[in-house]
């Protein structure tokens, strides 16, 4: 769908279609409109726009369903969003060897139906599904509940083809679910927010589904549900997720701290977990519910949600803050008692047997009641990300806290592939 | 490859005595002269690891701590040396011969337990860590150290970390990579970072992620926070004897197609179980055509299915018998058998020459077929023993160094099967790293531009290409060793004679 | 192997009588997995102290690459405990213990000690060793000095420490005043005997462990064994060819076939384990000879350690005893032998007694034959390290088979001032008996 307005730069040599003018302003990100759009459908266009991008200069940022852009910092400047739904297609898929290969540009609800066909999946948590690309998922690296028991991203990519700066396609790692052939690329692009490279192609191994899904959700007090998730995550339950679940988190709107718990496997193996589980929780003075099919769907479809900027930046701010699990209690004292002491609303959600808290803040002066509590928590290197704020809040704070001892490396990796700073430009940490 | 290189070392021996002992002073300042090696005699065991590549280093040094490390690295800098870590020297690539001489940094006084963390299941090691000892020092408390590759009563968390090590459980467990929460590292400028935030997640890029498996060319760990593991609840190991190779392979390609992942997938063929049975007499049947070892694990109830699924999967495909080990004595014997496996080969043959090449798991049939038929064209027995749930093949070629025929068949013969990897879909290297040992063979797999991009971020961490020089890429080709007979004079005097 | 030319002239290597052979270095690919097991490397974490490396520097002296004369070949030929810890987990079967003796006979020749030296080594290992009337003598004089006062007037002068022997006069056990010469005598058990077998007494074990000797008779005969301390053996020659004095090990075997050879036995006891691995290997020190192969072959193949021996026959109940015990593995037993359960069962077998395993039980004590003589540095670190595992058992008795050990663990316990015992695993057997 080119557009009529007249583009603001040749596009003739980027070979690929494109939309300008008002039709851009759907491509915004975090309210910067490019002033391109790039519509490739082959990842030789990708390659060619890309070069094309980099002989003129020009910034651009890579774009898939756009569920996530609302991390990071704004672009500091933004020519080109170059969109990846043209690359859709399922390259590979051999059931029986459990791996797939696929464009950066199918979505999660796509692959997921592919996979379901044959009884197989890929355990990513997400929102928007059905809007949300695989690249996306891969470069911002959000995490969701099912990353405690069954791996996230990390554990499952196997090999990439990226499309560098200058327009050099390159691959890395490979269709086979061992390998230590040359460097681990797919590494080093999880989560760089799309500032190293634009995906183009990612094999992953699947996972089998498993006969047996079951939701429950054990409510008590803070400290037993704190101490219980201890307890469930060094045990030999192998549980697929324990999240702890703030009072009014989620839509149901329930007003009690909770624990959910994602227990998979076979017939007799789940009801062994269930057994256990219902045990551990009696003894810690907590109450167990299993959750029905339609519950428990919507339960961590919410749960994907509120981690999820989405469009959180209009409400408020969402902060992601990973500690050791042991840590986790601190924490949720912590960040609720300095939401409190500063006038905001706060709810939360943890990934308790990983020790990562996702918190909404809300209120009347966010930015300024935020900045003390965003300093106070970040102290001492705290691994933490602001990973939605108003825009005027960004200007103002470290997204990522205090930035990591090996910053210095990573402005030297951003410098090697991205010299001129084309890709994303300042969005990642320390304004890469 | 198989050639022992020159014995002299391009490096400081070509320069004057006198810098070099400089060096080896400034080494001793550093670590005290007991953890200094320098005399050439002494050096020569350091000239090898478990490949077939040897190279004489200039010294040896032998650290205690991260600052050690970070002297001894500045001091390379200073004196433009290569660096080469090395943990127990039990690499199957090479990856810690120094191929281009220089200073060897010796992780294996780098040895405690700093901290054993179980509420959060993670410990935090010095480098020279043996693997084994993680676990046993852990499973008292409930927890264990997943990856396990065949050497792990020897090998290093620190040698694990450059190769990304695998093993038989890394199956269902994952690699070395997935267990590898933080590191703290020496880079090759002598700057020492965290890999990861405080809470052993990724904050920024993922450089712990990046550096698990850099085969020591992107710096020296000398701080590894690993992940523990609970151990299962239950844990039972099933033998199936069957007639053929081909008979198995399609077993385990069964067992995966039915989604079935068990802790530990391995295949050995006849000449193996016959060299294993040699050695260990833990009951493999030495006239068997090939078994699979499977290990399953987790909630009794569970593990209790996945025999009985796996075990009629096993008859289905033409097992004439499957054990299942009575006691954890009987498992342990076994799996004692399996991990001894390599070095049994010693007593089929003086030398073997192992592959690593992997296959997406459908194509294990016809591999493992194309892997016999190069033994019939190469006149050379081939020994298989390996991950089949990872369609990690380890074909052996059996043969004598002394006999240089035998050479150049075994070599070609390593070549074709690497080559019939890659032609299906596969890689060269599974676990063991590409080291010296298959930096040509990286090229079936990658393109110039795909090799770049991985050159290109060595150089981020390592631009002077100090740390581990002429490894993973393919080499430049013509520049062959350099000798000195000034050297050669010098070294004849400690009673070492260049040949 | 392009670059390899051939050796060159200057390198002294082995010369081709009693080399270390060639097919033993072959065999060993490199993979490492003797490093854990070795205990010097585990005292240094350096790689010329491990198995691997050792084999080597022996390899490039086969190669011409490094001259046997080398002041590293010495020190780690050495260094090495010769405890053979490495042979029990190579996975590849290389027969260490064959590659030792023979590099250090070699360097023994490559490398002539002083005059003094030789002389002294002489009447050590031909003159004492090699004649058990002399080390009897020798036990003798010690017993005396012990049992007469002279040692109590001797220690307070501190003259021992003056000479550098205070060490040394630490280490020695308590040597009884009665010997067992063996001269024919037996021992019979009640009713018609069983099994008919020989004892070998030994040098150490008849004099300064001689009640251990009788213990083993009396527990044979309470199972039904007609024992006879069979006339004209003599030491085993074990601490010669560890020494690198290969003759001397040759003769000594040579009296000891001849002895036993005479009578017609089910089995040649031994409750040493350095002299039962060494009398089990007879046969590797007539390579060349058929003649004395044979015979060493047929020797060897009656030897029994005395747990390996009573643990296939079905023992008399032993008494009650309450002990806790940890039981410290002889390096020649657990490696050399590769027995390791049989001890740990008849222990099981005696009512009262639990056994509490420590941590590194099969690694050396550092005693080592005259290792604790010769390298005093590494066999204290080796005690320590053996000493700390075995107390933290909180055993009463350490049990060990093997009188190198017994001595090595009781001179540590006496420095230290523990009053935990150490017992030979039959001490213990025959204890429970006269307990019934």
């Amino acid at each position: 769908m080119p557009s009529e307005a007249t583009p603001p730069f040749d596009l003739t040599d980027f070979g690929c279609p494109s939309l300008s003018g008002a039709a851009t302003e759907q491509f915004s990100i975090q309210g910067v409109a490019p002033r391109v759009v790039l519509l490739p459908t082959t990842e030789e266009e990708v390659a060619a726009a890309l070069k094309a991008a980099s002989a003129r200069q020009l910034t651009l940022a890579p774009y898939g369903g756009g569920t996530l852009q609302e991390i990071g910092y704004p672009p500091e400047v933004l020519d080109i969003v170059l969109s990846t739904r043209g690359l859709n297609r399922i390259i590979t898929y051999e059931p029986a060897d459990l791996t797939i290969s696929v464009q950066a540009g199918c979505t999660l609800a796509q692959i997921s139906a592919a996979l379901a066909a044959h009884g197989q999946m890929l355990p990513f948590d997400a929102a928007g599904t059905d809007r949300a690309t695989i690249g996306g998922l891969v470069a911002a690296n959000l995490t969701g509940p099912r990353r405690f028991g069954t791996g996230s991203y990390r554990d499952l990519l196997i090999g990439v083809v990226i499309a560098y700066a200058d327009g050099t396609v390159a691959k890395a790692g490979g269709q086979v679910v061992k390998n230590v052939s040359g460097y681990d690329l797919m590494k080093l692009h999880l989560g760089a927010l799309g500032t190293l490279g634009v995906l183009l192609r990612l094999n992953f191994k699947v996972l089998t589904q498993r006969p047996v899904d079951i939701t429950t959700v054990i409510t008590g007090p803070l400290n037993a549900l704190l101490s219980l998730a201890a307890t469930l995550a060094t045990s030999q339950l192998s549980l697929d997720s324990i999240e702890l679940l703030g009072p009014s988190s989620l839509r149901d709107e329930a007003t009690d701290w909770r624990l959910a718990e994602r227990i998979t496997g076979s017939q007799a193996g789940a009801q062994r977990k269930l057994t256990d589980l219902h045990r551990l929780a009696d003894s810690h003075g907590c109450r167990t519910t299993t959750l029905g099919a339609t519950e428990a769907q919507e339960l961590w479809q919410d749960c994907a949600s509120f981690i999820s900027p989405g469009t959180a930046s209009n409400e408020g701010v969402l902060i992601r803050i990973s500690v050791q699990p042991s840590g986790l209690s601190n924490l949720v004292s912590t960040v609720t008692s300095l939401a409190h002491s500063n006038n905001l609303d706060c709810s939360v959600v943890a990934h308790a047997g990983d020790g990562t808290l996702f918190a909404r803040l809300a209120g009347s002066d966010l930015t300024a009641a935020f900045r003390p509590l965003w300093e106070s928590l970040t102290q001492g290197h705290a691994n933490a990300l602001i990973l939605a704020a108003p825009g005027n809040l960004k200007g103002e704070v470290n997204l990522w806290g205090q930035l990591p001892s090996g910053f210095d490396l990573m402005r030297r990796i951003k410098a090697e592939f991205d010299p001129h700073r084309l890709l994303n430009r300042g969005r990642f940490i320390g304004h890469l | 490859m198989l050639q022992v290189r020159g014995l002299l070392s391009t490096m400081v021996l070509e320069e004057s005595k006198s810098v070099h002992n400089d060096l080896i002073s400034q080494l001793q300042n550093i670590v005290g002269a007991d953890s200094v090696v320098s005399h050439p005699a002494e050096l020569l065991v350091y000239e090898y690891d478990a490949s077939l590549d040897r190279h004489l280093p200039a010294a040896v040094v032998l650290p205690q701590t991260t600052q050690q490390v970070v002297e001894i690295v500045k001091l390379a800098n200073r004196f433009d040396l290569p660096v080469v870590p090395r943990g127990s020297g039990t690499g199957l690539s090479g990856g810690a011969i120094a191929i281009k001489g220089g200073i060897v940094i010796v992780t294996t006084r780098m040895n405690h337990i700093l901290s054993i963390d179980y509420a959060n299941r993670r410990a935090t090691v010095q480098p020279g860590v043996i693997n084994a000892d993680l676990t046993h020092y852990t499973e008292h408390a409930g927890f264990f150290y997943a990856p396990d590759p065949s050497s792990q009563k020897v090998c290093t968390i620190g040698g694990n970390v450059a190769e990304n090590s695998g093993g038989p459980h890394c199956l269902s467990y994952g690699a070395t990579t997935n267990h590898i929460l933080d590191l703290e590292l020496v880079l090759p400028t002598g700057d020492v970072i965290h890999t990861s935030g405080a809470d052993g997640d990724q904050h920024g890029l993922d450089l712990t992620g990046t550096v698990v498996g850099s085969e020591g060319t992107f710096g020296i760990a000398t701080e590894v926070t690993v992940r523990l593991t609970p151990l299962p609840e239950d844990t039972q190991v099933l033998l199936a004897i069957f007639r053929s190779v081909d008979e198995a392979s399609n077993t385990v390609s069964a067992i995966i197609g039915a989604g079935i992942i068990p802790a530990a997938l391995e295949m050995m063929d006849g000449l193996c179980c016959q060299a294993i049975e040699a050695a260990y007499h833990a009951g493999y049947p030495p006239d068997a055509g090939a078994v699979l070892l499977v290990e399953l694990d987790g909630l009794r109830e569970a593990v209790e299915e996945l025999v009985d699924q796996v075990s009629t999967i096993c008859r289905n495909h033409g097992a004439g018998e499957v054990r299942r080990a009575r006691s954890a004595a009987e498992r342990a014997a076994l799996w004692a058998g399996r991990k001894g496996a390599l070095g049994a080969l010693g007593r089929l043959a003086p030398n073997y020459y192992i592959q690593d090449g992997v296959v997406p798991r459908t194509k294990l049939p016809e591999t493992l077929q194309f892997v016999e038929q190069v033994s019939r064209d190469i006149r050379l027995p081939i020994a298989n023993v390996f991950h089949a749930g990872d369609g990690n093949l380890h074909p052996n070629i059996l043969f004598d160094r002394q006999d240089p025929t035998n050479i150049e068949r075994t070599l070609r013969g390593g070549l074709e099967i690497l080559r019939f990897c890659v032609e299906k879909g596969g890689v060269v290297s599974g676990e063991h790293g590409i080291g010296l040992e298959k930096r040509e063979h990286i090229a079936f797999l990658y393109t110039t531009e795909d090799l770049a991009v991985m050159a290109r971020l060595r150089d981020c961490f390592n631009p002077r290409q100090l740390f581990n020089p002429d490894k993973i890429f393919p080499p430049l080709r013509g520049c062959g060793e350099v000798r000195d007979q000034r050297v050669a004079a010098r070294l004849a005097k400690e009673g070492i004679y260049a040949v | 192997m392009a670059i390899v030319t051939a050796p060159t002239a200057k390198a002294m290597g082995f010369t081709e009588i009693d080399a270390p052979p060639r097919s033993i270095i072959d065999r060993c690919v490199q993979c490492g997995f003797c490093l854990p097991t070795c205990p010097t490397y585990q005292l240094t974490f350096s790689e010329a102290s491990s198995p691997r490396g050792r084999i080597h520097l022996l390899r490039a002296v086969s190669d011409g690459r490094l001259d046997l004369r080398a002041a590293v070949v010495r020190e780690q030929m050495y260094q090495c405990l010769n405890c053979r810890a490495c042979e029990a987990v190579c996975p590849s079967g290389v027969q260490y213990g064959q590659l030792v003796e023979p590099a250090r006979a070699q360097i023994e020749q490559a490398h002539p000690r002083p005059l003094w030296q030789r002389m002294f080594r002489t009447f050590i290992f031909v003159r004492v060793f090699g004649d058990m009337r002399m080390f009897r003598l020798a036990s003798g004089a010690i017993a005396l000095y012990q049992h007469s006062g002279l040692r109590t007037l001797v220690r307070r002068t501190g003259m021992l420490k003056l000479l550098g022997l205070d060490k040394q006069d630490a280490l020695l056990p308590e040597v009884p005043l009665r010997f067992v010469i063996p001269s024919g005598q037996r021992w019979q058990p009640q009713g018609s005997p069983h099994h008919h077998v020989g004892l070998f007494t030994g040098c150490i074990m008849s004099t300064a462990f001689a009640p251990t000797d009788e213990a083993t008779a009396r527990v044979l005969a309470r199972n039904g064994c007609e024992v006879v301390a069979v006339p004209d053996q003599g030491c085993c020659g074990a601490l010669a060819l560890h020494a690198g004095e290969a003759g001397t090990g040759r003769e000594n075997a040579k009296r000891n076939i001849v002895a036993f050879e005479r009578l017609e036995l089910d089995a040649i006891i031994v409750n040493a384990a350095g002299c039962g691995a060494a009398l089990k290997e007879y046969r590797h020190l007539f390579h060349g000879d058929p003649e004395w192969s044979r015979r060493a072959e047929r020797f060897s193949a009656s030897v029994r350690d005395v747990s390996e021996f009573l643990d296939t026959l079905d023992l008399v109940p032993p008494g009650r005893l309450d002990r806790v015990v940890t039981y410290q593995e002889p390096c020649h037993l657990a490696h050399a032998q590769r027995i390791t359960a049989a001890p740990r069962r008849l222990l099981a077998k005696i009512p009262g007694v639990r056994l509490v395993e420590m941590e590194e039980s099969s690694l050396c004590c550092g005693s080592a034959g005259i290792y604790n003589v010769i390298r005093p540095e590494f066999s204290r670190r080796l005690l320590e390290r053996k000493l700390k595992n075995a107390l933290q058992t909180g055993a009463d008795t350490i049990i060990s088979a093997n009188p190198g050990c017994i001595m090595q663990v009781a001179s540590g316990l006496r420095e230290q001032g523990k009053r935990v015992r150490v017992l030979h695993i039959v001490d213990l057997l025959d204890e429970a008996y006269r307990s019934v």
